[in-house]
């Protein structure tokens, strides 16, 4: 369970839990009767790549085929794959031994790049020495719904008594008002939810739903707005 | 889509985030400037993974690899299921929905934007109110049928398809425990703020 810094319209805040939403995956793949595990292995070596190949054997490469097995190296070929760390190669596919200088490219959403630039690192907010704000924009979540695509969504829960007639009474206002709130980031609340460094920013829309002394309160993240592709 | 006996259709076109907005990526730039490829060390240090040395695969117990194409869908308690049919040009039942907890409960895989063929007076009327139908969706044939919710706003008519989540009532004697999981790691690029 991780930890988010609230604070409601009172401007009252704490720092209260949350879990992402439980999808409800309903089959797998596999075989009756059969217990099957997924597995990464090593497929081809370099020399049995296309490009070596095509390359070194030129235009007997075809008949190479057929006559034989170039491109598997038995002793390598099946071998699983655990754990692995990620190398940057350069341009002549030789490994780097010092870091790469990283670039921020920007794509447009005809897929063209638009700039390159040196990327700045976004910190996370959501468990910081600023709590993340119940803003005064409400909005009735029928239009929320028909307006915004969620991302995702996370459910907010106390952690003690105190916290819970906190939470408890944000569901209890938002639920008997049918309404979403915005939840901001920010001094004034006015920034998008980043849950970590260089995660993505997410538009945050708080729902609320009651049944006697249990509640629900889900924050809904939004990165897109329903509209069509100009 | 049918909806009281009245069928009506649309062309379909999938939007997501990109499309909209554009995106951003983060790219390695290698000594002389050009742009660097990823590989992957295998843990024992033996050899440079590169792009087309790796597959995946299912394999049993005694290490027998088994073919995607024979693989079958299976339910939570090991029952064999039924392969679903596409539901792309077929007319699909659409149920009328009083309540939106189902659209809001929704996990989105993919939205389309929607253009109408041809849409049932209806069926109209009642998006044009506002008003919201779920309907079983299936691109292709599997053995898992995804939900979908068919919408109007100011822009136009949408479908939003994905799988029902679940989240559970709160209450005073139930605390959650903290614990140090990282149970909401991203791993999509930064993109562009929506606003």
């Amino acid at each position: 369970m991780k930890k988010i810094h609230f604070m409601n319209k009172e401007e009252r805040n704490a720092k209260v839990a949350f879990q992402p939403l439980q999808v409800n995956k309903n089959f797998y793949m596999g075989l009756p009767k059969e217990t099957m595990t997924f597995k990464r292995y090593v497929a081809a070596t370099e020399k049995g790549l296309h490009e070596y190949l095509s390359k070194e054997i030129e235009e007997d490469y075809g008949q190479a085929l057929v006559d034989g097995d170039p491109e598997i190296d038995f002793d390598v070929i099946g071998k699983k794959i655990n754990s692995t760390d990620l190398v940057y190669l350069n341009a002549k596919g030789d490994i780097l031994y010092a870091p790469p200088k990283i670039e921020e490219s920007i794509i447009g959403p005809d897929g063209t790049e638009k700039e390159r630039r040196k990327p700045e690192d976004i910190i996370g907010n959501v468990d910081d020495e600023l709590p993340v704000r119940w803003t005064d924009q409400k909005i009735p979540i029928e239009d929320v719904l028909k307006s915004f695509a969620f991302k995702r969504t996370i459910q907010i829960m106390h952690m003690d008594g105190l916290t819970y007639d906190f939470l408890y009474q944000m569901a209890k206002e938002l639920s008997n008002e049918k309404s979403m709130v915005i939840i901001g980031a920010g001094k004034k609340g006015k920034d998008p939810l980043i849950f970590q460094s260089n995660g993505s920013p997410y538009r945050a829309f708080l729902e609320g739903r009651i049944k006697d002394k249990k509640y629900k309160l889900l924050l809904h993240l939004s990165n897109m707005q329903l509209k069509k592709i100009g | 889509m049918s909806y009281a006996n009245e069928e009506s259709s649309f062309d379909h076109r999938k939007i997501d985030r990109s499309k909209l907005y554009g995106k951003k990526r983060r790219i390695a730039i290698d000594q002389d400037g050009n742009e660097c490829q990823k590989a992957s060390l295998m843990d024992d240090g033996s050899l440079i993974l590169k792009s087309g040395m790796i597959a995946q695969g299912y394999f049993t117990t005694n290490e027998k690899w088994i073919p995607n194409k024979d693989l079958i869908g299976l339910s939570p308690d090991n029952r064999p299921l039924d392969l679903k049919p596409s539901t792309l040009g077929v007319a699909t039942e659409m149920e009328l929905q009083d309540q939106l907890e189902g659209l809001a409960d929704l996990s989105v895989q993919s939205i389309y934007s929607l253009e109408p063929i041809a849409i049932a007076d209806k069926t109209k009327t009642l998006l044009d109110a506002g008003k919201v139908f779920r309907f079983g969706f299936n691109y292709r044939a599997d053995y898992n049928e995804e939900t979908g919710y068919l919408l109007k706003n100011k822009e136009g008519y949408f479908a939003l398809i994905g799988t029902p989540s679940s989240s559970e009532w709160a209450e005073l004697e139930q605390i959650v425990t903290e614990d140090f999981d990282d149970n909401l790691i991203e791993d999509d690029d930064i993109d562009f703020e929506m606003f």
